[in-house]
Order: structure tokens, then C-alpha cells, then sequence
């Protein structure tokens, strides 16, 4: 097997049958993240708790099972890691805020509950904008993750830290959580996969709320392929949470194989491929030549439109702002300067919304729902950017910029519509840039097989950050 | 943030809609909080102005609800 040093940039999908066929110890796996971790860690602040002596004895008990012929599955022995917003029983769950340093929950998550169930290693928490919404935030509980392609810039959010660890080789896999794109803006930044399912589709119960109607969480990992397999092990219905749905999950790693021959590719030109304000060209130029290359993959490309959608970000933001300020509105009326300074301002701008500025949002909500499903009628998935620029630096990051700057995430936070992110290239100053693939509700195998197909052919995938 | 010199809700409204709402902030506070509303109110407003169908929310529920 490959010395310990090299193992840190094998992909979940790749490690799996090693593990399987007993070539690869989940110890030896296990020591060489947390050896990557305390080599590389301190210019990247991506962990916020690491969870060392939990992780190798989970990493011993899966050695011994698969040794006694009790394999679970490709995550069994795979070290990943967690944003801090998931509840992991006996384990500090902060949501990155001095309002909550020291909580420990007593129950896991039922995502976390089903990864350790698969037989996934748990590395440790990883770093997030405070209560998934903001910013990079020197005010928040810890420092803000950085972006391993330039430390300099931010590694995007609300996903920090796992957007950053994946992409610098500190875990296989991440847990990530998306309200307005905060799982495909890191992924974007950084260089990586990963999908925001349908909502419904896996179980939120246990994670720290920011918008319960427009919450989703989900995987981010370096292939699409390893996507498809934690999300395999985290989807299903949950009696616990009674937004998931109760239907079934296909199998999202044999979708892969399909390729794009025959599906249509929508593209909704408008507000999408526009050059505006804060949209930085070269994102949408990389959108482009996506097309191109699933154009000669056999996909059929074809034009849609959404009227409404110059009206998603706002809906998306007074939906997210009114439901989370709900949530906090006791913290806020008491001890509001224990929240970071980012995030307090749009939690408080929450407290000043109406209720007919709410429900104005959500009946805009359907008009976009059902516009979107009509462009899904005409086509199999939708294409677009997933982030309208690269990563901006930390430094001097404008507090304003995830309110003034064009979210082509948000309006699928709205939708509930399953999304995948993939690496569409390196910008100018060789930061990574996006491409999302929107799919049919339920639909994300789909989304995934678009995802992988690009993937396999572009092979952004070869080219890891320099650390 | 609203265009410089565009002033959609004056400071002393502002004021008045942060006491209604009953939040508990300074003077430095409501200044750094204003701009930030001035422009989601723009956003907003926008929302209430374009032209939707007529109905709302519905509670509903599938046939089977009982089960």
C-alpha cells in the first residue's frame, strides 16, 4: 500500500475496496489524517475540535469487524469529519458561537447516527460561519477557516471548515449544511464536490437550525463519486424529522455510470450567464465551456427560462432571516453581543421584517417552485454557475456581500430542489470556480451522473491545492 | 447597500421600527444595522410589488394523513 504520507489524497471511492480486501487498515488511514491534520491545520484552521482518541477507537473497531468478515460498506473505516453544527453525542457542538461554546449534546444526529452506522470514523468538527450565516468573522468563538488553494481567501460558507479539510486532504468526507448555498459555495471555492439533496430528502434532525423551511444537508467530498456514496448512507426518511420525505432512495452509485447521452441539459440564461454587478466573468465563461463539453458528451442543451427568478435571493434571504431570527429571537433580546458581529446584523435584520414581508416571500416561493418544475419538464437537469466569483480574500471581507452579490445558489433553497456543485476550473489567480447541476425533485441521481460525467472529462479532480 | 444619497427610511424611522420590534440596540448599533435595511428594504419592496397569483399558504394534507 502507499506510504502514510500519500494516503491523505486517496478518495473515499478509491480507499473503500482496500479497506474491504484488508490491503488498507482503517488504523493506519485513520493516523495519517490526524497526522495530515497537525501538519497542516494550523495555516488552514478548518478544525474546531478533533476527536483523536474517538477516531482511532472506532478505526480499531472497524479493522476488527471487516477482519471478522463483517464489512458494511464502502464508508466503513472512512475517516471524515463534521461542520459544528451537528449534533454529536459526549462531543462540544459550538455552531461556531459564544452563545453555545460549551453545549454538548446527548443524542447524535440522525445524519451522524447513520454515517457511524455505515461504519464512517469521525475525525473531529469543523469550522463554519456562526450559526451557518455571515461570514469569515475574527468575532465569532474561533477564527475563520481558510481556503487551502490561497490562504489569503476565504474558503466560502457557511461550510468553512468543510470545504477547506476536503480539499486539503484532512478528510475523505464532510458533512456540510445549505440554507442559501453554504454546501456548493465552498464547494465551489475550494475546488470539490458536493450536493445539496432535495429537501426531504435527508433528515435534519439534530443539527443546529438556521431556516427550518429552507435547511438541507448534505455531503462534500472530492469526487461526485463519494459524494453519491455518503449520501447513500445518510438519505431516507426519518420519524424524527417530519419534513423528510417518505419515498424511496434509488442507488446513486450505479446512476453514476449512465453518462449524459440522450438527458437535455436546461440552461436559464437569464440572471444566470448575465454579466452584472458583483458576477465576475470568468465564472460564467467556465459555465460555458461546461456546456460545451456535456454538448459533446451527447447531452442535448437546450434554453429555459424561470420569469421570477430575479426574485429568488430576496425570497430566500427574508425566508432565512425571519426563521432563524424566530429561532434566536430570546439570545438576541438578551445577550446579543455574544454573537459574532456578522452574523448578529442579519439576525436582527430578521426581527425587523413583517409578516407580510414573509409571506409575500413565500408566495414568491411558489411562483419560483412552480416555474422551475416547468423548465424541468423541458429538460432533464438545469446547468448553471454555482457561485457568481471566486473565493474573496478574508481580509477586508465586506459584511454586505452575501446580501448585494448575485446567489445563484439561493433560488434552489427556495425550490428545495437538489443541486450538485463540481470544479469548473481555476480563475486567473488559480482559484477554483463551480459548476452546479440542478436536478428534478428526488431526482439526484440525475444531478449526479451530470456531475460525474463532466467530472471524469474535465478532471479538474487531478490538481489538488498547494499544501 | 442602498446607492449612495438614496435614503429609503430615514434614521429616526429606523429608530421607531427597532423599538417596535422591542430590540434593545445603541446608537452605534442602529447606525451599522441602517444601510443594511435600507437596502433589504429596497429588496423587499421589489418582492411586494411584483405581480403574483392570488392565493397563499395552505395548510394541506395528503389523503392518507391519518396513517
Amino acid at each position: 500500500m502507499a506510504l502514510s504520507s500519500e494516503l491523505h489524497y486517496l478518495t473515499i471511492g478509491e480507499a473503500a475496496p482496500l479497506i474491504a480486501s484488508g490491503e488498507l487498515s482503517p488504523v493506519e488511514l485513520t493516523r495519517a489524517y490526524l497526522a495530515r491534520i497537525d501538519a497542516v491545520d494550523g495555516q488552514l484552521d478548518s478544525f474546531v475540535t478533533i476527536t483523536a482518541d474517538f477516531a482511532l477507537s472506532q478505526a480499531r473497531q472497524a479493522e476488527a469487524e471487516i477482519r471478522a468478515g463483517k464489512y458494511r460498506g464502502p464508508l466503513h473505516g472512512i475517516p471524515i469529519a463534521l461542520k459544528d453544527l451537528y449534533d454529536t453525542a459526549g462531543i462540544r457542538t459550538t455552531a461556531m458561537s459564544r452563545v453555545t461554546p460549551d453545549r454538548v449534546p446527548d443524542e447524535d444526529a440522525t445524519t451522524v447516527a447513520k454515517l457511524y452506522e455505515a461504519g464512517a470514523v469521525l475525525l473531529g468538527k469543523l469550522a463554519m460561519h456562526e450559526f451557518a450565516l455571515g461570514g469569515p468573522d475574527f468575532t465569532s468563538l474561533f477564527p475563520p477557516a481558510r481556503n487551502p488553494w490561497n490562504t489569503a481567501h476565504m474558503p466560502g460558507g457557511s461550510s468553512s471548515g468543510s470545504g477547506a479539510a476536503v480539499a486539503a486532504g484532512l478528510c475523505m468526507g464532510a458533512l456540510g449544511s445549505d440554507t442559501g448555498g453554504s454546501i456548493r459555495g465552498p464547494a465551489s471555492m475550494c475546488g470539490i464536490a458536493g450536493i445539496k439533496p432535495t429537501f426531504g430528502r435527508v433528515s435534519n434532525f439534530g443539527v443546529v437550525p438556521l431556516s427550518w423551511s429552507q435547511d438541507h444537508c448534505g455531503p462534500m467530498t472530492w469526487t461526485v463519486e463519494d459524494c453519491a456514496i455518503m449520501l447513500q448512507a445518510i438519505a431516507g426518511y426519518d420519524p424524527k424529522d417530519p419534513t423528510t420525505a417518505d419515498v424511496p432512495v434509488p442507488d446513486y452509485l450505479t446512476a453514476l455510470r449512465d453518462g449524459v447521452r440522450g438527458l437535455t441539459i436546461g440552461v436559464p440564461r437569464e440572471y444566470f450567464y448575465e454579466e452584472s454587478p458583483g458576477v465576475d466573468v470568468q465564472v460564467i465563461q467556465a459555465a460555458e465551456r461546461g456546456l460545451e463539453t456535456l454538448s459533446e458528451l451527447g447531452a442535448e442543451i437546450r434554453d429555459v427560462e424561470i420569469p421570477h427568478i430575479k426574485y429568488a435571493q430576496t425570497a430566500n434571504q427574508v425566508i432565512m432571516m425571519s426563521e432563524a431570527y424566530s429561532f434566536h429571537e430570546a439570545n438576541l433580546k438578551t445577550r446579543r453581543h455574544d454573537y459574532g458581529n456578522l452574523v448578529r446584523s442579519r439576525f436582527l435584520l430578521g426581527g425587523l421584517l413583517s409578516a407580510s414581508d414573509y409571506n409575500q416571500a413565500l408566495r414568491m416561493r411558489r411562483v419560483i417552485k412552480d416555474e422551475m418544475a416547468e423548465a424541468l419538464h423541458q429538460a432533464d437537469v438545469l446547468v448553471t454557475p454555482t457561485y457568481a466569483s471566486p473565493a474573496p480574500e478574508i481580509e477586508g471581507y465586506a459584511g454586505a456581500t452575501t446580501l448585494t452579490q448575485p446567489s445563484f445558489t439561493g433560488p434552489f433553497n427556495v425550490s428545495g430542489l437538489p443541486a450538485v456543485s463540481t470544479p469548473s476550473g481555476l480563475s486567473d489567480a488559480g482559484l477554483p470556480m463551480g459548476l452546479q447541476i440542478v436536478g428534478r425533485p428526488f431526482d439526484e441521481a440525475t444531478a449526479l451522473r451530470v456531475a460525474h460525467a463532466y467530472e471524469q472529462t474535465a478532471r479538474y479532480i487531478d490538481r489538488r491545492p498547494p499544501m | 447597500m442602498a446607492e449612495a444619497g438614496e435614503s429609503t427610511v430615514s434614521m429616526e424611522d429606523f429608530r421607531a421600527l427597532v423599538r417596535v420590534a422591542r430590540l434593545p440596540l445603541d446608537d452605534s448599533e442602529l447606525e451599522e444595522l441602517l444601510p443594511l435595511y435600507q437596502f433589504l428594504k429596497q429588496r423587499v419592496d421589489m418582492l411586494h410589488e411584483a405581480d403574483l397569483p392570488l392565493g397563499g399558504q395552505a395548510m394541506t394534507f395528503p389523503a392518507d394523513w391519518s396513517k
